[in-house]
């Protein structure tokens, strides 16, 4: 069955990071299965949204581990585009597409461009009210953004009141504002610290879009002006990596501030370390990819959506599974290495 | 000696044609599954929306200028049309009820003819180049989007996604039947009208046209009304395709892909020269590159090389042919 399952993972970044980073690779793989081999290009964009390419070179691997025959597309950041991947997927016969979606708001003509093609959105989640549309042929995988953001609110009440400051200044790193998962972790995380009683002042909010060297240019000029806060709250690591290396530009000590992230990327991981970084959380770019190709296997073979994955399933809607989230700190860092 | 001049003739008028057809033929024996009704209605309908970009920014080069403002003037547009045509039942933009689909696609394509007129005024009265005063309205449209909305415009009505996902006796997309209209609008203008041979006479020589009685500025700035009509146009066709209207995304970098379909299709980037059929053909050569690339895993950037390699080579083969002209 697997020989013959083939999923085509729609991939969508941001054209301008693909532009910015210069480079891209792509490379021949063969499917690690028994019987017929396959060989199946992939596209590996090696892009600023590094997350993401984390996650592709992961369902990469895990397509081949299942024996499945996967292709890779990049949609730019083109809802057309997208919608044309899809739609040249079922020209194809493809069994399965796992997309990535530019926008949330995008799921609904996505599903219908799938029609009897079974379709996974992957990291990126549509809108609430097109959750209901997550039925028979179509799931969703990713991890609850209330608790990557609950992570890191819960983490830093108990890391002022550990302090014993009641009074915390911050600076917001914002990614994407289109997407669902911005606007939780944006949210949850002030929220949480509101009603534990800490009496929070926003300085500054930079829009960076997930992207590194954005975050690093805008901090760059805020830091010239003001250095006046304590908390550098960020949407991801690669911005939090953009302050950090902002911070060491302008000679300041990066571990004079408390700056968080969320992903667990290994450079977050080494700031942590080092003590340059405070937190981030860990999302499981491995067990999304893996969670979305075994979902379309099992929802190929008829079986439960979640059989053979490690997930939760939504209150809100059953065909979408979360990925759990895990803290990151210094005192279980090494854990993670 | 007649013949031989007969052949070189009909290459050089049909030889787009040829490329296109060589293409298909190449990519189908490469990648059979190519050549399917299903692809190749998928082709069409993936290039429908530049297609009309494309149909309207060839009329701005053949009066010797340019249009930079098109993507974002079609994602203005998509989210101004789509914010009327929000159900109920979800977040709404705008706390109104659902407008009736003609209504959104109204206000879309009104918004293209103001910012039309403007870029027609300024080229036209104010003298300004046409790559600085559209690449003006780029950036100023893109940022009204964005301040119109921050989010996403989504939970559209069926009737205002028609035009954009809708199909005809159940299988005849109606978005491809709209970018087959603006192409017969256009080839009637150019082939038919007089506006049609003043565009061809401003973009030939503007002094000559002027002496011969034409109203120069008033075909300027029909020429960029017509442009940013269709690129409004597209606006709409994309949010009805895309169920969505996205400030940041929805047409983005169009433009260049418009141009590129042009240009490619025999559009004289010096103006005076063009014919819609081989614009028509433009675009479809940039469709097969864009769905018969993908089909045969080649990489994405190597595509836009290739891409980047047929506008050069289209450009230099235009102007050597017109300075053999001259």
């Amino acid at each position: 069955m697997f020989k013959k399952l083939s999923i085509l993972l729609a991939v969508c970044m941001l054209t301008m990071s693909l532009a910015a980073c210069g480079s891209s690779s792509s490379s021949s793989y063969s499917s690690s299965g028994s019987g017929a081999r396959t060989n199946t290009k992939t596209y590996v964009v090696s892009v600023d949204v590094e997350y993401l390419n984390a996650l592709y070179h992961a369902a990469v691997d895990e397509a081949g581990n299942l024996g499945v025959d996967m292709d890779l597309r990049y949609a730019g950041q083109d809802s057309n585009k997208v919608i044309d991947c899809i739609e040249q997927a079922k020209a194809e016969k493809k069994d399965a597409v796992i997309v990535n979606l530019v926008s949330s708001a995008d799921a609904e003509a996505c599903i219908e461009a799938a029609g009897d093609m079974k379709i996974i959105f992957i990291n990126r989640i549509p809108y609430d009210e097109s959750l209901p549309l997550l039925k028979d042929n179509a799931a969703a995988v990713a991890s609850d953004e209330h608790d990557s953001g609950g992570f890191q609110g819960d983490f830093l009440v108990d890391y002022f009141a550990k302090k014993g400051q009641k009074d915390v200044k911050y600076v917001l790193l914002q990614g994407t504002p289109d997407l669902v998962h911005t606007v939780l972790r944006s949210e949850v995380p002030v929220q949480k610290m509101t009603d534990a009683g800490i009496n929070l002042t926003e300085v500054k909010t930079i829009m960076a879009d997930y992207n590194r060297s954005n975050a690093a240019a805008a901090m760059e000029e805020f830091l010239k002006e003001n250095k006046d806060f304590d908390l550098v709250l960020s949407n991801n690591d690669a911005m939090a990596m953009g302050a950090i290396q902002a911070m060491k530009e302008l000679d300041i000590d990066p571990a004079d501030y408390t700056i968080v992230g969320i992903d667990g990327l290994s450079d977050a991981k080494n700031a942590i370390t080092k003590g340059e970084m405070t937190m981030t959380v860990f999302q499981s770019y491995e067990g999304q990819a893996k969670g979305s190709i075994q979902a379309a296997v099992n929802m190929l073979d008829g079986k439960d959506l979640t059989e053979g994955i490690d997930c939760t399933v939504s209150p809100d809607c059953d065909r979408l599974i979360y990925i759990p989230f895990e803290p990151i700190t210094a005192d279980n860092v090494a854990d993670y290495k | 000696m007649k013949s031989a001049e007969a052949r070189k003739k009909f290459l050089s008028d049909n030889g787009i044609w040829l490329v296109l057809i060589a293409l298909v033929i190449l990519v189908s024996i490469l990648r059979p599954a190519f050549a399917t009704m299903t692809n190749l209605q998928t082709l069409l309908t993936g290039e429908s929306v530049k297609g009309v970009l494309a149909f309207g920014v060839c009329m701005a080069i053949l009066s010797k200028g340019t249009d930079l403002s098109t993507g974002s003037v079609a994602g203005l547009s998509a989210v101004v049309s789509a914010s009327l045509c929000q159900m109920e039942g979800g977040s709404k933009l705008l706390k109104m009820g659902t407008m009736p689909a003609i209504c959104g696609i109204l206000a879309g394509v009104l918004v293209g003819v103001i910012v039309g007129a403007a870029n027609g005024c300024m080229v036209a009265y104010l003298h300004l180049h046409p790559f600085i005063a559209t690449l003006g309205t780029q950036l100023i449209c893109r940022a009204l989007a964005k301040i119109y909305t921050n989010m996403p415009v989504s939970n559209l009505s069926s009737g205002f996604r028609f035009l954009g996902s809708g199909k005809i006796a159940g299988f005849f997309p109606m978005i491809i039947l709209v970018f087959l209209i603006i192409f017969a609008a256009v080839w009637f203008m150019l082939t038919y009208t007089q506006f049609g041979k003043s565009v061809y006479a401003v973009g030939g020589n503007d002094q000559a046209a002027r002496v011969a009685g034409i109203n120069v500025e008033k075909t300027l700035v029909l020429v960029y009304i017509w442009c940013s009509f269709c690129a409004a146009l597209g606006g709409v066709l994309l949010a009805g395709r895309a169920a969505s209207a996205d400030p940041a995304n929805s047409g983005l970098n169009y433009e260049l892909d418009a141009i590129a379909a042009a240009t490619v299709g025999g559009t004289s980037q010096t103006g005076g020269i063009c014919r819609p059929s081989g614009v028509l053909a433009g675009i479809l050569i940039m469709g097969v590159i864009n769905n018969g690339l993908v089909m045969l895993g080649v990489d994405d950037n190597m595509t836009n090389v290739i891409k980047g390699l047929i506008i050069i080579g289209s450009v230099a083969i235009d102007m050597r042919k017109n300075a053999v002209k001259k």
